[in-house]
Parts: C-alpha cells; sequence; structure tokens
C-alpha cells in the first residue's frame, strides 16, 4: 500500500476550490434527499426550458445526497491516482446519465423507495468490495469496473423516477433533463472534491491503515441502515 | 485497485453481521420513530424522537400555531350581485392576513365566464408586480370551496364574460377578510 504519495499534496491543492464550494452549497441547504416541496413549486410554476433550475436542482440533489455520496466514498477509497478515481467516477458517470437519459425519455418510473434501496445496497457491495470480503469468501472478485457501471445505471434510474416526480412538463423536456444531468455532475465533481481532500489528508496519517478496516465495516452498516429505511418506507407506503 | 490487508472469511463475517445487527438497531430505536412515529421498542418514546415521527407523519400539520387561530371577532359573511355587460372584465378580492381562511361558492346566471383565482401582496419585500395564480378556467359556471391565504394580501377573482350578453355572478363567501369588494383598475392579465 502507498502510504504517502507525491501526488497527494498537488491533488489536495487541486481540489480546495470545488472542495470548498461543495462545502458552502451542503451547509447552505437542508440535508435531505428528496427534492423540497418549495423547489417543487418552484418548477410547477414555469414551463419551458430553464436550464439554470435544473442545473441548480441536479446539482443540488448530488451534494446533499447522501446515498450517491456514502457510494463515492466506498469507490474512491483505495484509489490513489487521480486517473483511476477519473476512470471509476467516469464509469458511474457514464452508468447513471444513461439511465437518467433514457429513463426520462421512455418514461420509465421504477418505485424511489425499491431503488433507493438497491443504492444503498450498492454502498454495502463496495465496503464489502474494498474489505475483499468476495475473495476471501468465493474466491472471486467481481469486475469491479463493471459493478460501478451497473450500480451507476441503479442510482441513474433513482434520479430519472425523482426528476419525474417533478412533473416535468413536456414542453422543454429534453433541454431540462440535459441541464439537469449536468447539474448532477458538477453536484459530483464538487462533492468528490470535498471527499478527495479530506481523504488525502487522512491518508497521509499512520490512522488510514489502521482504521480502514473499519470505516469500511462502517460505511456497509450505513448502506445496511438506508436500504432497511428505505424498505421500511416501501412497507409504510404499500400498506397504507 | 489497493485492498485492506486480507482478513478471515470468518473476521468479515462476523463484522458483516455487526454491520447488519447495528443498523437493524439504529432503524428501530432512531430512524422509525423518528421519520414514522413507528416505535417497537419503546425508545423513541423515551428520547422524545416519536412524537416528532408522529407529527411528520401528520405532514406537520398539527402544530397548534399552525392551524388554531382564535379571533376577537366573528367571521364575516356576504352575497352578492356581480353584474357583467358582455366582454366586460373585472376583479373581486378578499383582503386576508396569511394563514387565513376564505369560503367561497359563486355562480354565473348566464353564459360561462373565464375566471383567475389568484393573490397579490399587499406587505413584505416582493418581486415588483408578483402575482400569485391559484386556479384559471376558461369557460366555468361557478366554483366553490375553501382557500387559506398564503401571504398578507388581496386575494381573489378575475372575471371575463366571453359573451356578448350582460351576465351576472351570485358570489357568496365566509371568512376573516378585513375588505372584500371590486379592484379598480381593471384586469391582471
Amino acid at each position: 500500500m502507498q502510504a504517502r504519495n507525491s501526488n497527494s499534496v498537488w491533488l489536495g491543492r487541486l481540489w480546495l476550490v470545488p472542495a470548498i464550494a461543495a462545502m458552502g452549497l451542503w451547509a447552505g441547504t437542508a440535508l435531505g434527499h428528496n427534492v423540497s416541496t418549495a423547489d417543487q413549486s418552484a418548477l410547477a410554476q414555469n414551463a419551458g426550458a430553464q436550464l439554470i433550475l435544473f442545473t441548480y436542482l441536479g446539482a443540488k440533489h448530488m451534494v446533499t445526497g447522501y446515498d450517491h455520496l456514502l457510494f463515492l466514498v466506498g469507490v474512491i477509497f483505495f484509489l490513489y491516482q487521480l486517473r483511476e478515481v477519473a476512470l471509476y467516477v467516469t464509469l458511474f458517470a457514464v452508468g447513471h446519465s444513461t439511465t437518467l437519459l433514457l429513463g426520462v425519455l421512455a418514461g420509465i418510473e421504477v418505485n424511489v423507495y425499491l431503488i433507493d434501496a438497491v443504492i444503498g445496497l450498492s454502498v454495502v457491495y463496495k465496503a464489502l468490495d474494498n474489505l475483499d470480503a468476495f475473495r476471501t469468501w468465493f474466491g472471486v472478485v467481481p469486475n469491479q469496473k463493471a459493478a460501478v457501471l451497473l450500480f451507476g445505471f441503479c442510482h441513474g434510474l433513482g434520479l430519472s423516477s425523482k426528476l419525474q416526480e417533478l412533473t416535468l412538463s413536456p414542453d422543454g423536456l429534453v433541454p431540462n433533463m440535459i441541464a439537469f444531468n449536468v447539474g448532477v455532475e458538477l453536484g459530483q465533481f464538487l462533492a468528490l472534491g470535498a471527499i478527495l481532500i479530506v481523504m488525502n489528508y487522512w491518508r497521509r496519517s499512520p490512522s488510514f491503515v489502521r482504521h480502514a478496516y473499519l470505516t469500511n465495516v462502517a460505511l456497509m452498516t450505513c448502506g445496511f441502515l438506508l436500504a432497511g429505511l428505505q424498505l421500511s418506507a416501501f412497507t409504510i407506503e404499500a400498506s397504507s | 485497485m489497493n485492498q485492506v490487508v486480507s482478513s478471515s472469511s470468518r473476521k468479515l463475517l462476523l463484522s458483516t453481521a455487526a454491520a447488519i445487527l447495528v443498523a437493524a438497531l439504529i432503524l428501530i430505536t432512531v430512524v422509525l420513530p423518528a421519520e414514522y412515529g413507528i416505535d417497537p421498542t419503546g425508545a423513541g418514546r423515551l428520547s422524545g424522537l416519536t412524537r416528532i415521527g408522529q407529527l411528520k407523519a401528520l405532514g406537520g400539520a398539527a402544530d397548534p400555531a399552525a392551524v388554531m387561530h382564535a379571533h376577537p371577532r366573528k367571521f364575516r359573511s356576504a352575497r352578492i350581485e356581480i353584474k357583467l355587460q358582455g366582454r366586460e372584465e373585472l376583479e373581486y378580492k378578499a383582503t386576508l392576513a396569511k394563514g387565513e381562511p376564505l369560503l367561497y361558492a359563486w355562480t354565473v346566471q348566464g353564459g360561462p365566464v373565464h375566471f383567475e383565482f389568484h393573490g397579490e401582496p399587499t406587505e413584505g419585500r416582493w418581486p415588483k408586480d408578483f402575482y400569485q395564480s391559484y386556479q384559471t378556467a376558461d369557460h366555468s359556471s361557478g366554483e366553490q370551496g375553501s382557500f387559506v391565504a398564503p401571504f398578507v394580501g388581496q386575494h381573489g377573482w378575475y372575471w371575463r364574460n366571453e359573451s356578448s350578453e350582460p351576465t351576472t355572478i351570485v358570489l357568496e363567501t365566509s371568512g376573516y377578510y378585513s375588505k372584500l369588494g371590486r379592484i379598480e383598475g381593471g384586469g391582471a392579465e
């Protein structure tokens, strides 16, 4: 394991600007996952192309969406090189953009609770993968790139369903949807900056190696908790 | 991709089981009480989170300050006949404080009319010429319902007679408005 990467100082500075912006955006918005009712009524009142509003909503959804953030933490946990980070994050972006765009265009609306439960389980998968549990248990490691792409599809289906909840008018649908997607990528870039800067500082201290195991178990716990919460919500919704 | 130094299968299984257990524990004792008021263990009652969850399940509507408005005076009621010449348009509005209700019923004696139920703030800082539209229809022969003012202002109807024949709108209202009457200066559109 490379305990001290010469890139990390440089990396830390590079990510400083978006990181601070992300923290500001995070602090400025309520930490909630669904699009707020205030945002919904702002949307419902205006038809047509509203690129800035939808870009903002996409970014806000990503930066305040703890399930996406936890998954990103899991994905980059052991990625030391910027090139690798870029590769995996691109795979994730390609995955969720594909289903986001196709889902809206085809009008595919999956149950938001169920897809969010799967997204919770994607965090569990990534934590177990970081712990090398699959090799230990089954002797094989599922292809990590394929898995990130696949879970990217799931995250995108969730995004698509939530975007459609905003009662999108057909007027300006495609530009608004693309603006939302651009916002998602901007938000991911900002969030990733914040995560990377913290990780890079932490990796330079010896406590990183010592606590890496426990951190991934905690990550897995969060994933199970998210999945449990969403399944409970689904059951409650279905029974009422 | 770097990984954690391999751990034993047993350790990983125990860790996973512990993760599920802790997640379930947090879910049952904290999250479900706080989000839905569901509290099988009673832990939410002790922490007070169940109360919050029950309020949330009601949509926050049980906040007494939000739903109870006691008044020193009785509400006002009115029955008004409003005559509209052919193609005439006019506005008729009630002045309401934020959160105050208006019950209304109106019918058209004659041809259908175009209407827009909307409100304009009279206090506070708002964008220039801001108004909020609540309901619009091109051909209506009457509407009834209840309305709660989202802000201090004049809330009411813009009516336009779509035919060239005179018509009469009979408007009945009850509510805690301070003024009810025709707004001079014509239409909203």
